[in-house]
């Protein structure tokens, strides 16, 4: 009883302001809708089409799958190391803390002009200074086979939040079971082992998810600075559904192609929160 | 055996030391990477526009142009926008933190039926892309005849405030023991005083992570207060910071001037409230 | 914070009314553009007003980051504003599909519209509708620094099309120009392309970037019915090859950045790290800012001097209550005389008197000193008139949104990045563009 009137603001709001939308999205998906006049129905023709005929759907799914596979496992591993570094007892830790959250900070206006500058390869800072040090001139997000790859290394910069998170979830490690197992005559790697990586595991499924969603629905990096090039090799799902949508005005075609990847998205959450019963361990239970 | 224990301790002070050395070294080598960024970005921010992409890059002004920030401060009713924004920002900070901590305790202490499957509904509205919500959403305002004012950007997070930040929460509160609720309950407390008695001093840091990431968010927003608002003199800081990117032509300078007056700010908060990630426990263990 | 709100609500609303009660007439007018372009637009729109005291327009600058979605929930909320800026090949898809009004009776009643260059016209159904011309006119030239070709002691580019650098010349040019850090130029053995100092040439690398040297070539984008891509025949490959060239073969210029908005040319040739720079008209207003010795000329050509002009659109939206009053104010905003965009170098008149009568011309060139270089009559006004030979895409093309991004762009990309050949890059659009093409508009 209790638990319902907890949850009713967010269900009440969910009710309001996103079911009407999302059934709404569900609807257009299904209509030829160009903005002008009233959609017209033209039931799973907008789906038919993406499965069976659009090579760019083909095409911006598996980038998009590439991408994500890249960045997330990395994002993840670094996100976590960050915050075990910064949760050691060292001076300026304050400083610290803040100075890798700054990317998070920085509008993204002004971020991706900096990442366009590193990467530009005849006067870009990368080059600058790995090509004295013998490396050939790295073409970055300009050359098709490197331009995923640049952007997942991009996405390491801005991992903050994910870094917070975790810093959060060590927060709540009991110092009494480090002290046990220092006892026990256990060594860094098995108070890591065995304490922290199990106590943060609701934080890891969190990040997971998350950043799942998120790389599934990375857009902005593409559209700022490749703009799907070269060739298409970082045309993000997102991307060419934005054009469909703003660009081409076809709603009814970009909601079905939103509604394809939202099958995509749910479909991986839901294994993945499935699987965490198996590794997952809530105190509260 | 005396001598083993001691030479073992010695052993691992030496350890200690060395641990803690690398861990400088990581934290200042990481440190320079991310900070290239704003050294960039603000030593762009007092240079003229062609020295910003000379090559190889320069980092020091030549001249300093300090008046790259009395110029982008007046190319935008600056102080107007900053005002505008936290009209926006602190009720929408202030609504998510409250409502989203009352449902992520719902949603993770409480037992009721259906409890993760409604959560998990809630889940899926961050999975569809936002690009198709949007228009929809819009109609639904423009219904209310409420397009044109900040009661879009405001009222919803009074519900929820989003799934991201009811999701954060109760990942957290699940850690918590329960036989904190318990106990409390045993003593007569009912739901609401145990969250607010118990859970929520517990859970100081992940509050005050919702409380960073909403501000940021808010703070940074473009596309919500770009959709909802009409007038130039309702805009905010990141629609702000928008104007001064042409389709030929961009004022780079004054951006970077602007941007980082825009930064500053979040900066500061976030420098002081980070200290409520209590100092690291550090894996040594007690003090010293 | 609650009751402030619901107090600046009040304020909006009771100075909407005082609005009316003052004039008979309320307009939205939405544009993009700089703070510059911002500032110079509701400047004019003031002017506009005080001079209507019947007419009341509300300027709002929507940020080009998100004009596309603006405007489109604007159009699903059946609000749109009265008249506004709008992409023209997304305005000529709207006006197709009824959202944009067709101007046709306006124009052909105004004596003015007459004598508005006839390549700037937009215009639908087979040619029987107009959503009028472009809000100004726009062309392609070529920027360079003085100072780089007075140390080379080579002459500046051609003022006029009639003396415009053939290919070889200009290649020969820009190797002179080009120095790597050792000092050598292109055209010397010693020469070092893997480490260059200074460019001879950039050209962007969108449409109006290769699109000039494709039309100089003889080619085309598109058959003239709009039915199939041209852009893999002989004269267009030949063009694209040679650009290509540039930056692989000769060493001559940067590899392309792929943000146009990215700062690339004008600054780097402020600095002194490009010589010449393939540029739109506008950069003049940038150009003119940035404080060091740059003119402009006409851009080198194949077999015929050749560039292009266009210019975005003002639309007047289907909805408006006002169209006459609208249709006032979109001629406002293009009249020379009341806009600071023409004078400054961001956009050229649309009126053909403008550019051949020499008190006309100066009124727009010469109003405010050093912004428009000396060469300016040879470069802006012959070159605009009488060498633009193609009306390109943007004005017929039907679907050349989807053109662009699903078939010719990621061709380009393979071609400026080197992957592949232009007849091997180009064959791949013309594969790519089956079903898109559309006719025209």
């Amino acid at each position: 009883m209790w638990g319902i009137l907890f949850v009713a603001p967010a269900v009440l709001g969910f009710v309001l302001w996103q079911l009407g939308p999302i059934i709404g999205s569900l609807f257009i998906a299904f209509t030829d809708w160009r903005l002008a006049g009233t959609p017209q129905w033209i039931g799973a023709g907008n789906f038919e089409k993406i499965l069976a005929e659009d090579r760019l759907f083909r095409k911006s799914l598996g980038v998009t799958v590439y991408y994500s596979l890249g960045s997330v496992p990395l994002r993840m591993l670094v996100a976590f190391a960050l915050a075990v570094l910064l949760n050691q007892k060292i001076r300026a830790l304050p400083v610290f803390r803040t100075i890798f959250y700054l990317p998070s900070i920085v509008p993204v206006i002004a971020s991706s002009m900096l990442w366009l500058w590193l990467f530009n390869p005849d006067f870009g800072l990368l080059n600058s200074i790995l090509r004295p040090l013998g490396f050939p001139k790295l073409q970055w997000i300009y050359a098709s086979d490197s331009v995923i790859p640049a952007l997942i290394l991009m996405s390491l910069w801005d991992i903050g939040p994910m870094m917070i998170i975790f810093l959060a979830a060590l927060q709540g490690v009991p110092r009494q079971l480090y002290e046990a197992v220092e006892i026990d005559g256990g060594n860094a790697w098995h108070r890591m082992r065995h304490i922290t990586v199990p106590i943060v595991t609701p934080a890891i499924l969190f990040n997971l998810i998350l950043s799942i969603i998120v790389a599934m629905q990375t857009f902005t990096q593409a559209y700022v600075m490749t703009d799907g090039g070269p060739n298409n090799n970082s045309l993000l799902y997102v991307l060419y559904l934005y054009r469909k949508a703003f660009e081409q005005s076809q709603m009814g075609y970009a909601s079905a192609l939103a509604w394809v990847l939202f099958i995509i998205i749910a479909g991986l959450s839901l294994f993945v929160f499935r699987s965490s019963s198996r590794w997952v361990y809530y105190g509260g239970r | 055996m005396k001598t083993g224990a001691r030479s073992s301790r010695l052993g691992r002070t030496a350890r200690r030391r060395l641990g803690k050395a690398v861990v400088y070294l990581l934290c200042a080598l990481g440190s320079v990477l991310m900070l290239i960024p704003l050294a960039w970005l603000v030593r762009s921010s007092v240079m003229s526009l062609g020295q910003i992409f000379t090559f190889p890059p320069e980092w020091i002004p030549s001249p300093w142009r300090w008046e790259n920030y009395p110029q982008a401060l007046t190319s935008i009713p600056f102080f107007r926008y900053f005002v505008n924004t936290l009209v926006i920002l602190v009720p929408s900070v202030l609504g998510t933190v409250i409502t989203s901590t009352l449902a992520a305790y719902g949603f993770s202490r409480l037992q009721w039926p259906g409890r993760d499957i409604v959560f998990g509904i809630l889940l899926t509205t961050l999975m569809l892309p936002y690009a198709v919500t949007l228009i929809p959403t819009f109609l639904l305002w423009a219904s209310l005849g409420l397009v044109g004012t900040y009661w879009p950007l405001i009222v919803p997070h009074f519900f929820g405030g989003g799934i991201f930040y009811i999701f954060l929460l109760r990942q957290f509160f699940m850690t918590l023991p329960k036989e904190l609720d318990e106990a409390a309950i045993i003593d007569g407390a009912s739901p609401p005083q145990v969250l607010w008695y118990v859970i929520v001093p517990l859970s100081r840091p992940a509050l005050i992570t919702v409380v960073i990431f909403a501000t940021l968010f808010e703070w940074n927003d473009f596309l919500e207060p770009l959709i909802y608002i009409n007038r130039s003199s309702q805009h905010t800081l990141a629609l702000g910071l928008a104007e001064f990117t042409g389709l030929y032509t961009s004022q780079w300078h004054l951006l970077m001037a602007a941007s980082t007056v825009v930064i500053l700010p979040v900066l500061v908060l976030f420098f002081f409230a980070q200290r409520y990630f209590i100092e690291g426990i550090a894996l040594t263990g007690t003090k010293g | 914070m609650f009751s402030r709100l619901r107090f600046t609500a009040g304020l909006v609303i009771a100075l909407a009314v005082a609005g009316t009660t003052l004039a008979q007439v309320e307009l939205t007018f939405t544009f993009w553009g700089g703070t510059f372009e911002r500032d110079a637009v509701n400047q004019t729109l003031e002017v506009f007003n005080s001079l209507h005291p019947n007419i009341h327009v509300t300027g709002q600058h929507i940020p080009n980051a998100g004009y596309n979605e603006k405007i489109s929930t604007m159009a699903a909320g059946g609000t749109l504003p009265d008249a506004g800026y709008m992409d023209s090949s997304m305005a000529l898809r709207w006006a197709t599909d009824g959202l944009i009004k067709d101007l046709t009776t306006q124009f052909a009643n105004d004596p003015m519209a007459a004598d508005r260059l006839e390549n700037m016209w937009y215009r639908w159904d087979n040619g029987t509708k107009t959503i009028g011309t472009a809000a100004a006119v726009e062309s392609m030239i070529l920027y360079y620094n003085r100072d780089l070709f007075d140390a080379a002691g080579i002459d500046y580019p051609p003022e006029f099309a009639s003396e415009a650098w053939t290919w070889d010349e200009f290649v020969d040019i820009a190797k002179q120009l080009t120095v790597d850090r050792q000092g050598n130029n292109a055209a010397s053995p010693d020469f070092d392309p893997d480490n260059i100092d200074v460019f001879g040439i950039a050209f962007p690398t969108w449409w109006a970037g290769w699109l000039p040297f494709v039309y100089s070539n003889g080619g085309q984008l598109a058959s003239d019915d709009g039915t199939e891509l041209l852009i893999n025949r002989p004269e267009a490959v030949e063009a694209l090859q040679a650009l290509q060239d540039l930056i692989y073969v000769h060493h001559v210029a940067p590899t392309p950045a792929q943000s146009q908005s990215l700062p690339a040319a004008d600054i780097m040739m402020q600095s002194g790290k490009v010589a010449m720079s393939v540029d739109g008209h506008w950069k003049t207003l940038a150009m003119s800012q940035l404080g060091f010795n740059w003119s402009f000329g006409v851009l080198p050509m194949h077999q015929r001097p050749a560039t292009l002009i266009w210019g975005g659109v003002t639309v007047i939206f289907e909805g408006t209550e006002h169209p006459d009053e609208a249709f006032e104010l979109i001629n406002f905003l293009s009249d020379p005389t009341q806009s600071a965009l023409f004078t400054r170098g961001l956009w050229m008149p649309l009126q053909r008197i403008y550019y051949t009568d020499e008190a006309k011309a100066a009124e727009w060139l010469d109003a405010v000193p050093g912004v428009y270089p000396p060469e300016s009559r040879g470069v802006l006004l012959d070159y605009t008139l009488n060498h633009t030979p193609r009306q390109p895409p943007v004005f017929w093309l039907k679907n050349l949104d989807q053109i662009w991004t699903d078939a010719v762009n990621p061709a380009m990309s393979l071609l400026w990045t080197g992957e592949a050949s232009a007849q091997e890059a180009m064959d791949q659009a013309v594969r790519d563009s089956e079903g898109l093409m559309q006719g025209r508009w």
